[in-house]
């Protein structure tokens, strides 16, 4: 019995890093793809009527997937941190690796119902620029304000985990 | 002086020459013309511009349906981007305005309207036919001509129905009770997947009634037959496909002609475009315009340093015109034109995105342009990146000839750029960390002597860094504001709103540093500037209530607002979010190199290499959209909120613009 506690122990904190690795990467990169799913509707919508618009369409729809890229980023960091990524080296205790799995969670969380509704902020622009190409600019600041509070949970999930010792 | 000076004058012009005059004005290119409320005494001559301006605007719309025709056929057009790019041709506006002859060109536009209705015409016939066969096809295994359905004869009248093949036995069995032999029952073979039967009943007039009464009650439908076929279905499946046949030949042979038409006439579409679209410019502005008699008078923005061009272009016609300098009547404000000076310039598009400033307000662009370069060079973050961008920039900018607005928007991005290269060699970023990540870059390493920051392993001073920089940024903000109020003479909103607000928010940066030691300030002196500000806020916020109590209590609830200042400084730590973003996406790309060509033998280097540069492809692709976006934001509404008024109204003179080809000097 002691014996597969100490297993556990062993094993758990790596554990418990992949947990949050797996949520950053896996709800964060939903997150994108949803919301690049809601922008690709408008998309596909206004080039019906002006197959021309791709380009802008394309700019704009792309603008939800960040956070995808900012949750891969986040559960690196972590595996490199936590000795997960080649030749490795490192062991993390049960109480580093809860640590590092929760340092995960804003990114996982802000990631993702940010880029859902970044990803209608999209839509939205790109219904913009279908009557107004000219107004580009504006279109593309628009959704970036919703990408803020990603960037702000991205921001504290590096900090966090430059934080933990290991 | 940000905000170019303007003056307003009034111009009277003999008629024989206004044409010839405006067309100089319109090539100097520096008056906007003030449409005139009154109306014209020469009722006639505004008439007959009226219509000229119609017959161009027709013009321009057979032009517009004529290339929006053409331009999936034109082989040889210059796409926007090279255009962009400086491609495309070069006339003379006289060799412009020989290109552009109305007749040719409205005899090629009929020629295209008549292609056209024949395209759609073949297209149609296509449609046509497809349908008929596939209502005909069912059809096909009748014997009977189909009129005997659609018609039939004087006493005997065709039926069909599609009975469902379960009950078809049931059904025929039905129709020979109440038919006997007095009538002709046909059923073509039905496949074996068809879940319903056709039947044909050729029988009397009188007894067709009962037949479909009798067929209602199998749920019978009645089949459709095209109307006007004579024949069997099979003949006139035939003919369908022989008129299908033509349809087709005549659609190949009528896009044949388009394409053969198409460069040309595309051009010629560009060519007249151009032209008419300077001519319609033209005639607004003398529309525009007042006329009497002999005269047309005019009124104009134009901005007093070009007064010169202007007074050598009207010279020679000293005898036929005056030119009168007026003061702009009361609630008449003057269009903008920002002036900027160096590295300020190219912002100006971006000042315009947001709004231009109101004429005689503050023109932001100067202010904005050097933390906009900084800030982007802190969100982009990386040395490999800025060198290698800024480098193909500068090369596109000195091989092809990039005009306006592009060229401004390459400038801001090259010296973007350059910040990046700065602020990621301060931190020792060169492609992520590929120095220290592969070792056959070893050489490089003294690179690293130039490092001040790391925010990869402490992101906390860079945090500091990106803090002050916002800090610095707001402050500016309201310093901006009282200066602007002052020069309003606005000396309460001046000193209470902005001097108020200063003196709070630095008293409470003071307290925060000097009690975390940072500074060899007392406290208790911070503390004091701190509390001066607030004093100052809650005396003065409430001034706008009317009872003693509603001003204390709004005075005293208006520090609340310390919550969006504070919301706004922390927006700035995005500069070290997306710098260590980019910093990071940059060291993954090298791990997943590294891992990856260490672990495949022979080959390993090869795909290694080939992630590294798809990896730093995307990286950039993806970083430098995030690093402008965010910095325009920042400006846009962390610092703009703090004073910028953007009710101006941009400056749009006569001029001439094309839209497809360059017009030499």
């Amino acid at each position: 019995m002691e014996n597969i506690i100490a297993t556990m122990a062993e094993q758990l904190g790596s554990a418990l890093v992949i947990l949050g690795a797996s949520l950053a990467v896996g709800f964060a990169g939903s997150g994108s793809a949803w919301g690049i799913g809601i922008a690709n509707e408008a998309a596909a919508g206004i080039m019906t009527e002006d197959p021309k618009k791709f380009g802008y369409a394309l700019v704009l729809l792309a603008l939800p997937g960040t956070q995808g890229i900012y949750g891969l980023l986040v559960a690196f960091i972590a595996m490199s941190k936590a000795g997960l990524l080649g030749a490795g080296g490192v062991t993390v205790t049960i109480w580093q690796g809860l640590g590092i799995g929760c340092a995960c969670l804003p990114i996982a969380i802000a990631g993702f119902y940010s880029a859902i509704w970044q990803g209608k902020s999209s839509a939205a622009s790109i219904l913009l620029i279908s009557k107004r190409p000219d107004q580009i600019g504006k279109a593309v600041i628009l959704p970036a304000m919703c990408e803020t509070y990603a960037v702000f949970a991205l921001l504290m999930s590096i900090m966090m985990l430059t934080g933990i010792k290991v | 002086m940000a905000i170019a000076e303007m003056q307003k004058a009034r111009i009277a012009i003999h008629k024989s020459i206004s044409e010839e005059l405006l067309k100089k004005i319109q090539k100097l290119g520096c008056c906007q013309f003030i449409a005139q409320e009154s109306d014209s005494a020469d009722e006639k001559n505004a008439a007959a511009m009226k219509a000229r301006l119609r017959h161009i605007d027709e013009l321009l719309g057979e032009v517009r349906f004529a290339s929006r025709f053409l331009e999936p056929y034109a082989a040889k057009k210059v796409s926007g981007i090279a255009r962009a790019f400086g491609e495309g041709e070069e006339f003379s506006l006289e060799r412009l305005s020989e290109l552009a002859a109305e007749e040719p060109f409205m005899a090629e536009a009929a020629k295209i309207r008549d292609l056209e209705k024949r395209l759609s015409d073949a297209k149609s016939g296509l449609s046509r036919v497809a349908g008929l066969k596939a209502s005909l096809y069912p059809l096909s295994g009748l014997p009977y001509s189909l009129d005997f359905y659609s018609k039939g004869t004087d006493s005997l009248q065709g039926l069909l129905f599609s009975v469902p093949a379960v009950r078809s036995e049931e059904f025929r069995t039905a129709l020979n009770g109440i038919l006997g032999d007095m009538a002709e029952i046909f059923s073509p073979p039905a496949g074996e997947k068809d879940s319903s039967q056709l039947f044909s009943v050729i029988c009397r007039r009188e007894t067709a009634e009962a037949v479909q009464a009798e067929a209602a009650k199998f749920q019978a439908a009645k089949a459709d037959v095209p109307p006007h076929i004579c024949g069997t279905a099979q003949d006139a499946l035939k003919e369908l496909e022989a008129e299908g046949a033509r349809c087709e030949a005549e659609e190949a042979s009528v896009i044949k002609e388009i394409t053969a038409a198409a460069d040309d006439v595309y051009k010629t579409c560009q060519y007249c475009g151009d032209y008419w679209g300077i001519e319609k410019a033209r005639l607004e502005s003398l529309i525009d315009g007042e006329q009497t008699e002999q005269m047309l008078v005019m009124s104009f923005w134009i901005p007093k340093s070009e007064m010169k061009g202007f007074d050598s272009v009207t010279s020679p016609y000293s005898s036929l015109i005056e030119v009168v300098l007026e003061e702009p009547a009361e609630g008449e404000t003057p269009p903008t034109l920002l002036r900027n000076k160096g590295m300020s310039v190219p912002m100006e598009p971006l000042i315009e995105m947001y709004g231009a400033p109101a004429y005689g307000g503050f023109d932001p662009t100067a202010v904005v342009a050097p933390f906009f370069y900084a800030f982007f060079g802190i969100c982009f973050g990386d040395a490999g990146y800025g060198l290698l961008i800024a480098g193909i920039l500068a090369a596109i900018l000195m091989k092809k000839r990039v005009t306006g607005t592009l060229k401004k928007f390459f400038h801001i991005l090259i010296i973007g750029n350059v910040c990046a290269l700065v602020f990621g060699a301060l931190t020792f970023s060169w492609f992520g960390d590929s120095i220290n990540a592969f070792s056959f870059l070893g050489f490089l390493k003294p690179l690293g002597k130039l490092q001040i920051l790391d925010p990869m392993n402490d992101p906390t001073t860079m945090l500091f860094v990106s803090l002050v920089f916002g800090f610095i940024q707001i402050m500016a903000g309201l310093l901006i504001a009282f200066r602007e109020n002052l020069r309003k003479g606005d000396r309460v909103a001046a000193f209470a709103d902005n001097g108020g607000w200063i003196i709070f928010l630095c008293g409470l940066v003071l307290v925060g540093l000097s009690s975390s030691g940072a500074i060899p300030l007392p406290t208790w002196l911070c503390s004091a500037i701190a509390l001066i500000g607030a004093l100052i806020l809650a005396a003065t916020q409430g001034r706008s209530k009317e009872s003693f109590l509603g001003k204390v209590f709004s005075g005293v609830i208006s520090l609340y607002n310390v919550t969006g200042y504070l919301g706004d400084l922390l927006s700035y730590s995005r500069l070290l979010a997306l710098g260590l973003g980019s910093a990071a996406v940059g060291m993954v790309i090298n791990m997943l190199a590294n891992l990856v060509s260490s672990s495949l033998p022979m080959i390993g280097w090869l795909v290694g290499l080939l992630i590294f540069i798809v990896g730093h492809v995307f990286s950039i692709a993806v970083n430098i959209l995030g690093a402008f976006v965010h910095s325009l934001r920042l400006q846009y509404v962390e610092f703009f909120s703090k004073f910028y008024e953007a009710s101006g109204e941009e400056y749009s003179p006569l001029s001439l613009s094309t839209q497809y080809v360059r017009l030499k000097e």
